[in-house]
Order: C-alpha cells, then structure tokens, then sequence
C-alpha cells in the first residue's frame, strides 16, 4: 500500500499542518482556546501516527516530542504563550520540510537532522525537560475546580484492543479528564484481561469508570475522548440521571451510540477525489453539452415534435449536470487567506511593523484552479501592503492612528464573478510622486488630466516602483505588473482605491470558474474564434479607406481617439480573400483599446472550455479550444496577448495610450 | 533502554527504562518469566523506570496476577515519579490486596 498511499499521506499531512499552523497563530496572539490546543495536538497527532504506518522514523520521532508537548499543554500542565507558540510554529515548519523531503523522495539529510535536534533542544528547555511537571496537574486542577465542583458525572469507558496500537494511550484521556473537573473516584475495570498465556502486552484491556465533579458540559466532557472516539465504548451519564436512566440504561446507551454515529458520519460527508478526476468529468460534460446541441439542431431540423421535446428536456438537463460539475471544483478561498496569517506575522517581525491580519468572506468559494492561480498574485499585494502600505508604529502614532495595521483580505461574490481585496489602513498612494516617476520612466508626457484612477493604474505599468528604499521584500520594481498580467491571464481585472493617509485597497475580479466563457463569437474565412464577451466593448464597421491598407496602417481613428487594431486574417495566415464588409471588434483589456478585425460577427454563446494540448501550448495569441452545435471547432482568444502583440507589431508609441485617456 | 534484573535480594525484580507500548512485549516476556521463577512474593522495584503508560500498567497488572496464582503477593516498591503517577491516577495500589488478587487468581 505504501507506494500508492503516499502522495495521500503527504497531501493530508500538508493540510494538517496548515490547520496547525492557523491554529498556532492563534494560540501566539493569545486569543486562542482549547479547540486550538486540540487542533494542534490532532494535527501533530494525526501525522505520528500516518508517518508511522509509512516507516518514516525521522517525522515520528520528531513528532513524537512535539505531540508529548502537547499532551502536557491539553492536560494544562503546561502554559501555551507567546514563546511556545513560536517554537512550535518552528517545530511546525520542520516538520513540513521532513514531510516534503519524504514528498520529494530524497534520503534523510544530515543538516536537517540537525536541525530538528536543535529545535527539540530549544522546546526542551523552553518547557523544562522531562515530563516531571505532569506529577502536579491533578493537584492545580482539582484546587482549581474544588471551589465550584458542578454537575456530577459518571463515565465509563472501554477502550477497545487496538487503541495502544494505534498509538493512543488512554492515561493521557483520564489525565486530560481531570483538566475538566474534578476526579471524585476512579475504578479501573481490569475484567478484560486474559489469563497470562493469552495476554498480547500490546493490546488493551482495561476500561474506566470515573465519577468526574465539572462544570463543563456533557460535548466538553465527550470532546475529551474525541481522538479515540472510534477506538473506545464510552458512557456518559449525568448523576442526576444515573437513577433514571439505571432503568431506561439501555435506551441511553443506544442514543449514546447513535449520537456518536451521528458525528463520526458527518465526518465522512467530504471526499477526497483526484482533481483529474474531476477534470476529466468536466471535460466529458463539456462534450456531452456540445453533442446535446447538435442533436437538439438535428432534431429540429427532422421537425418532428416528439423527438423536438424530449431533446429539449435532455438539453435543459445537460445544463443542469454542467452546473452541478462544475460545483464540485469550488473550494471556500478561507484556507488560502489563512495561509496569510503567517506571511503577515514572519514579514511584519523581520521589518519590525506590529500588523493584524483580518479576513473578510473565507467561506466565498470559487474554483480550486483559480484559487491555486491568485495565491502568488496575493501573496505580492499582501507583502506590498505590509512593505510599502503600512507606516511604522511611530509614523502612525504621528499620524493619529493606532500602532498596529491593519491589513484585510475580504473575498465576495458580485454579478457573476468572485472579488478579493487586499486592504490596508497605511499611508496610501501619493498622486505625485507616482505621477512624477511615471513621467521620469516616460510612461506619460503630462499628468494634469488624468483621473486618480488612471495615475493609481500606472503603478501597474511594468518597471514601476516607488519605493523609496529597496527593501528585501519589494520594491524592485517588479510587481504590480506581474500581479496583473498573473490576474489577467485568469481573465480577471485588477483595481485600486486609494486615499493618502488613509490607505489601499486592491481589488481583483475574476470569473466564477474557468472552465466556463461567456464569448462572442466571430468568424473569418471559414473559421470561428471566441473573444471572451467581458472584453468586447462594441463593435464597428470598418470603413472602406483603411480596408486597402492591409499590412501598413493598424490604426482607426475612432471618435476622434486613436485605436489600434490587428487583423485575425493576417495573424493566423487564414487564406482567404477578405469579406465585402469586414468588421472591427472593440476590446477594452487591461485599461487599454485595441480592435479585432474579422469577417463576420457571429453573435454570444456560452461554453465550455477546452484547454490546448501541450502541442499548442506556444502558440501566442490561442488559450483554449471549444467545440460549437454544429461540431466545429472555435479557438478561444487569449486577448492579454494578443494586446501584446498588437502594440509591439504596431509599434504603437505611448501617446496614444495617453490620448485614449482623454 | 531497557534492562531487567534479578538481583541478590530474594525476591526482588528490577525493571529499568522505559515501560511503555514500545517495550511492552519485551518487558512482559522478561518479567513474567522472572515472577514465574520466584518461590515467594515478590518486590517488583520500579525506580528507574524513566516512562510509564497503559502498557506498562497492563503489564504490571498482569504479573500480579502471575503471582498470585501461585499464592504470591506482588507489590511494587519504590516507583518512579513516572510510575506513581499512574499507580495514583488508576488508583492502582502499590501493594497487592491478597484477597482481591487470590479472588481473581481463582477465576
């Protein structure tokens, strides 16, 4: 099993650690609770024991001592602050690099060895050693609870044969137990245990009756078994109920067991499935859809109304199977912004800034490529607003503001598309410098009539930086250009909003999914593209005088403003004569206009699309391929490049950028 | 690590190290062996036993129960921090209750 589980155990342990991370934070800014002591000992727990079905003895050997750790703090024998925190984000982060050298399949390294033995070196001391501590729990526990001893408890509990295999050891559940209450009595229950020849001293025996004195409720008292939910019989009763129920104990006992279904049940509810898996599923129904039109066009063609209705209803269900597919690839953005938590943390420390990361919409879902596409995009504009958007702790002070930024990632649904913000409440974009080194860097002649929208969108010019010192981090000038042509190529948009002294916020719009185009379909010659329909902004006739220039002139004059354009003719060396009336389509992308010459002008549609094969991946100018009603294949226009290639084949100056400002 | 041993005073066993899942095989083939052996009551001296889980408890447990099937007592003797604990947790006495363990030994 091992070689077809691994990538399963890696992927999981990944994603462990991400919620342990999450939840370290938490703990280090010191508004964390005991679900974050859990989610960190399951974590660190959960990847022991994976790692040691996979005999990876470096992970659980240091895991091993992180999880002991943890226990102590669980049964709050020892404090989780600011210092353990840090160190076992440290420890967090080994751990990571262990499992991705296991990922990479590479053989121990010596260095990292080391360094794993340094940092259990620096936990020890940090938590005084061996586990002498643990003794006095019960004694600060019960002096804690005695005050106000609460409900009374009974709790029996089995643990099943395999629960000491499976790496748990139920002392560590009754010590954490008296964390919650006060032990009034405890019964070993010993009835189990075999005559000595049949006695396995790796299985369990024994079970527990305890009489526990708490305050916490009944779901704090279950939760504490919640790790060996599946390897132990548990009871729990009320004192109060205990008379009652020794009559109707039967009746609890199923409830308990059926409860306990219950949450073990919703635990399965999510499934794990290969993505391309799910991609090959998209893709099928994305031909299904396309064989669907054509028989819903054949069958109205043969014009007979049965046949008519029941493709019809086929279509409508066809579409409804898209939607639902396409669904299953929407993933909640909440993880990803929570990566964030750390980003902000490590940056804000190494330059010194007090910053608080906020999250807006974590539960806003959209599609996993996309998600996977924007973290770089983000990870940028998040370093940009903590680098460059927020001032230091006395400028702020100067300025009136509280010490510590703040910078907010927020995601919401709007008409259509998904939108992430990064905000921050820095110093905000000063209009003249920005206009100033624009025209130093000769991105414009004269600023005076430009919109602060328009001077904000310079700073997305490549080669654009105003930093005034370079830092590690950003400000080398590369940047905010890789950030758009990154969200453009996503089909997205970026904008940006700001107010000086005030802040930043950077806001990008991308489409719901990318599987599916809203296009415009166009024809020329006998073949048919898609520019997707958010792009196009009207079309034009072209006039006769400029239809004799092919090759030479790439420029109309539209309403008095210069518009460049290509011919999709020339550009795919279509042969064929140009149609009598040729057409151009406006393209607004990037905050730029260009014209798309074509034949024909064939109307919207809705797609599916289809990637390129790897054969096609160069060629510039194409992304995607679909397949129309009638079986023939439309190219799908990648515009951002062919906007690239319309300016530098042009030769387009930067005047007329500046005169379609106007 | 681990290392057992009977030593000169009669009926004295010594387990050091670690009394845990990892070891617990070892341990209870060792110690069981060792209490079979003895012809009196045995003092089981778990001082230097550095961890201490529900494996070793079992194992304990177990060995007492060896013992008194021969009408022998096992008591533990000088525990280690480590092992107290548990005894005192599970409310494990440290000295064999002769009738509890000779009403299980007839069982």
């Amino acid at each position: 099993m091992t070689d077809t589980a691994l990538p399963t155990f890696i992927a999981e342990s990944r994603e462990l650690l991400a919620e342990m991370e999450v939840a370290l934070l938490e703990c280090e800014q010191g508004n964390a609770g005991p679900e974050a002591v859990n989610a960190i000992f399951r974590a660190a727990h959960t990847i022991k024991g994976s790692s040691g079905l996979f005999g990876l003895d470096g992970i659980v050997a240091f895991t091993h001592v992180v999880e002991s750790v943890l226990d102590r703090v669980r049964a709050a024998a020892l404090p989780m602050d600011r210092a353990l925190a840090a160190i076992l984000l440290e420890c967090r982060d080994h751990i990571e690099r262990l499992v991705g050298v296991v990922a990479d399949g590479k053989a121990d390294d010596g260095d990292l060895i080391a360094a794993g033995e340094r940092l259990l070196q620096k936990l020890n001391m940090h938590t005084g050693g061996s586990s002498a501590s643990a003794a006095n729990t019960d004694v600060v526990a019960t002096a804690a609870y005695a005050a106000a001893p609460g409900e009374r408890w009974h709790i029996s509990v089995m643990f099943h044969t395999e629960v000491l295999r499976n790496g748990m050891d139920p002392l560590s559940f009754i010590r954490y137990l008296s964390t919650l209450g006060e032990i009034t009595h405890l019964q070993l229950n010993t009835e189990r245990l075999p005559s000595p020849e049949d006695f396995d001293a790796e299985a369990c025996y024994l079970g527990f009756e305890i009489e526990l004195a708490s305050q916490e409720g009944r779901q704090r008292i279950e939760g504490a078994f919640e790790f060996v939910r599946e390897d132990c019989t548990l009871q729990i009763r009320s004192k109060a109920q205990a008379a009652y129920e020794a009559t109707a104990g039967r009746e609890a006992e199923t409830r308990d067991a059926r409860s306990a279904r219950d949450i073990k049940s919703a635990d399965n509810r999510s499934l794990r499935v290969d993505g391309d898996k799910l991609d090959k599923l998209i893709d099928l129904i994305g031909e299904l859809v396309t064989a669907g039109a054509a028989t819903t066009i054949t069958a109205r063609k043969a014009g007979l109304s049965e046949l008519n209705e029941s493709t019809l209803r086929l279509a409508r269900l066809v579409e409804e199977v898209r939607d639902q597919a396409l669904k299953l690839r929407m993933v909640q953005i909440g993880p990803t912004f929570s990566r964030f938590q750390r980003v902000v943390r490590d940056v804000a420390r190494e330059i010194g800034k007090e910053i608080r990361l906020e999250i807006g919409g974590a539960e806003t879902e959209l599609d996993k490529t996309l998600i996977e596409s924007i973290t770089d995009p983000l990870t940028h504009l998040v370093r940009n607003a903590i680098d460059h958007g927020i001032e230091t702790a006395d400028v702020r002070r100067a300025r009136g503001k509280g010490a510590e930024g703040v910078v907010r990632l927020e995601a919401y649904h709007d008409s259509g598309s998904v939108v992430i913000e990064v905000a921050d409440d820095g110093g905000g974009l000063k209009r003249e410098r920005i206009l100033a080194k624009a025209i130093e860097r000769g991105l414009i002649t004269d600023g005076s009539s430009l919109t602060d929208s328009q001077v904000f969108a310079l700073i997305f010019e490549p080669g654009f930086s105003t930093a005034e010192q370079v830092t590690n981090l950003s400000g080398r000038g590369v940047g905010m250009d890789v950030v758009k042509r990154n969200v453009n190529a996503l089909r997205g948009t970026v904008e940006l909003d700001s107010k000086e002294g005030e802040g930043t916020t950077v806001r990008i719009r991308l489409p719901l999914t990318l599987a599916i185009i809203d296009g415009f379909l166009v024809g020329v010659g006998g073949s048919s593209f898609v520019i997707p329909l958010e792009l196009v902004e009207e079309c034009v006739e072209l006039g006769d005088e400029h239809r004799s220039t092919d090759g030479e002139q790439r420029y109309i004059n539209l309403r008095g403003a210069v518009l460049p354009f290509i011919r999709l003719r020339e550009m795919f060396a279509i042969r064929s004569t140009a149609a009598r009336r040729e057409s151009i389509v406006v393209i607004r992308c990037a905050g730029q206009r260009f014209g798309i010459v074509v034949d024909e002008l064939l109307g919207e549609l809705q797609t599916v699309i289809k990637p390129l094969s790897r054969l096609f991946s160069r060629i510039r100018g194409i992304g995607g391929s679909t397949i129309l009603g009638t079986g023939q294949l439309a190219l799908i226009l990648d515009v951002p490049s062919l906007l690239d290639l319309c300016l530098s084949s042009s030769q387009a100056p930067v005047a007329p950028r500046i005169a379609l400002a106007d | 690590m681990l290392s057992q041993q009977t030593s000169s005073p009669r009926g004295e066993v010594r387990i050091d190290g670690e009394m845990t899942i990892y070891r617990a095989s070892e341990v209870a083939q060792t110690l069981f062996a060792a209490v079979r052996t003895q012809d009196g009551d045995v003092r089981l001296d778990l001082s230097n036993v550095t961890e201490f889980d529900t494996a070793g408890l079992q194992v304990v447990l177990m060995a007492r129960r060896i013992a008194a099937a021969s009408g022998h007592r096992l008591d533990v003797v000088r525990p280690s921090e480590a092992v107290m604990d548990v005894l005192k947790l599970c409310n494990v006495p440290q000295h064999a209750e002769q009738s509890m363990d000779s009403e299980r030994a007839t069982a």
